[in-house]
C-alpha cells in the first residue's frame, strides 16, 4: 500500500481527534448538584452524605421504570440520601408540560409527592388520553386538593415558567434524556444505569444496605 | 446493469457520511454517560459491553463518516457504516420483537437534536444499509481522495 496513503489517513485521524478534543476543552464547565436557591422539591435530611438530583419527565416511560429502583434505594438508606426532583418535560411528549405544571399546582397545596406518585402510577392512562386535564382534576380530587384554585393554576404562566426554569438548568448541565440523575454530582442516565451504576455508587458511599431478616417465633410446647 | 451517475454516487456518499458525522459529533460533544444510559436501555445488548460501546461507537461514526465524505478508504468506510446501520437495525428489531418496545421515546437523540420516531429510525437505517452496500460494491469512487492516490 502507498505509504503516502497511510500517512494521509493517520493525519486525518489526528486532525479529527484533535478537533474534537479542542472543542470539548473549550466547552463551558458543567455545573452539577442541587442548588440551594432553586424551588425544587426535595426529601430526606439536608445534611445526608449522599445527594440524588433527578431530572425527569412525567410522560417518559423510562422515568416510570426508574421509580421502583429509586424508591428502593431511598428506602434502603432513609437517613443517608437527600433527594431532589427537577422538572424536565421533553419536547416530544405532548402532555408533559401540563403534567409538570399540574404537579407544581399540587405542590402549591402541599401535595407534590402524592401527585408525583399518582402521575407515574397512572402514566399510561393520562398520557394516552385526549384530555389529560380530566385525569389531573380527578387526581386532585382524590388527593383532597381544593379544585378551583388547582384548575386555575393549570393556566398560570408563573407556574409554567417555574417548570421551564428547571428544564433550562438541566439543559445547562447537558441533560439530554430522561431520567438523568446526579448522585453526588456524578451523572447516571436511564433506569438500567440507575439500577447498576447508580446503586453501586450509593453503596460505595453508604455501604451495603442492612439486610432485614425476620426471625421465626419460638415454638411453644 | 445501468451504472449510477458519478454525481449521484457522490451525493449518496455525502448523505451517509453526513448522517454518521452528525450522529458521532453530537455524541462526542455530550458527556459520555448520556449515550451510555441510552444504550444500556437496549436490553438485547449485554450490559458488560455498554461502557466500551458508549466510548467507541461515537468515534467510529465520526471518523468513518468523515472518511466517507472525503472518499478516503471509501470501501472500508462503506463496509463499517453498513455494519453499523445493519447492527442498529438488528438491535432495534430485536428490541421490538423480544421486548415489545424500543426505548427511544425519551429524548434519546437529544432535546436539542433531531427528533425521529421509531418508524423513521427504521427507515433511516434500512436506507443507510442499502446505500452502504451499494457504495461498497463500487471499486472506483468519483470525487474521492482514493482516486487521487490511484
Amino acid at each position: 500500500m502507498n505509504p503516502r496513503y497511510i500517512i494521509t489517513g493517520a493525519l486525518l485521524v489526528v486532525v479529527l481527534a484533535g478537533g474534537i478534543y479542542a472543542l470539548r476543552k473549550n466547552q463551558a464547565p458543567l455545573s452539577a448538584g442541587p442548588r440551594e436557591n432553586s424551588s425544587a422539591h426535595s426529601k430526606g435530611p439536608k445534611t445526608a452524605p449522599v445527594t440524588i438530583e433527578e431530572f425527569s419527565d412525567f410522560q417518559c416511560p423510562a422515568c416510570q421504570k426508574a421509580e421502583p429502583t429509586l424508591k428502593k434505594i431511598m428506602a434502603d438508606y432513609p437517613d443517608g440520601i437527600y433527594f431532589t426532583f427537577r422538572h424536565f418535560p421533553l419536547a416530544g411528549h405532548q402532555w408533559s408540560g401540563i403534567a409538570h405544571q399540574a404537579a407544581e399546582c399540587a405542590a402549591g397545596q402541599g401535595k407534590f409527592w402524592e401527585f408525583h406518585d399518582k402521575l407515574y402510577d397512572e402514566q399510561p392512562l393520562w398520557s394516552g388520553s385526549a384530555n389529560p386535564v380530566e385525569f389531573f382534576l380527578r387526581y386532585g380530587r382524590d388527593l383532597g386538593l381544593d379544585l378551583d384554585p388547582f384548575a386555575a393554576c393549570l393556566n398560570d404562566q408563573k407556574i409554567k415558567r417555574r417548570v421551564l426554569l428547571d428544564k433550562t438548568e438541566g439543559e445547562a448541565m447537558k441533560v439530554q434524556s430522561t431520567p438523568t440523575f446526579f448522585i453526588n454530582g456524578e451523572r447516571v442516565v436511564g433506569p438500567v444505569e440507575l439500577e447498576n451504576k447508580g446503586r453501586a455508587k450509593v453503596e460505595s458511599l453508604l455501604g451495603k444496605p442492612p439486610v432485614l431478616m425476620s426471625i421465626p417465633p419460638e415454638k411453644t410446647t | 446493469m445501468k451504472q449510477i451517475p458519478p454525481v449521484l454516487l457522490f451525493i449518496l456518499r455525502l448523505w451517509i457520511g453526513l448522517v454518521f458525522v452528525y450522529a458521532g459529533f453530537s455524541k462526542l460533544m455530550e458527556p459520555v454517560e448520556n449515550f451510555r444510559g441510552i444504550i444500556a436501555q437496549y436490553e438485547v445488548i449485554p450490559y458488560a459491553l455498554v461502557p466500551f460501546l458508549s466510548v467507541v461507537l461515537p468515534w467510529i461514526e465520526f471518523i468513518f463518516g468523515t472518511f466517507m465524505i472525503l472518499g478516503y478508504a471509501t470501501r472500508l468506510s462503506a463496509l463499517v457504516l453498513t455494519a453499523l446501520s445493519f447492527g442498529f437495525l438488528m438491535v432495534l428489531g430485536s428490541s421490538q420483537v423480544l421486548l415489545g418496545s424500543v426505548p427511544v421515546s425519551c429524548g434519546c437523540f437529544g432535546e436539542g437534536g433531531i427528533h425521529l420516531s421509531v418508524r423513521q429510525i427504521f427507515v433511516l437505517d434500512i436506507l443507510n444499509t442499502a446505500i452502504g452496500i451499494k457504495l461498497f460494491s463500487i471499486k472506483n469512487h468519483p470525487f474521492s481522495l482514493d482516486s487521487r492516490f490511484k
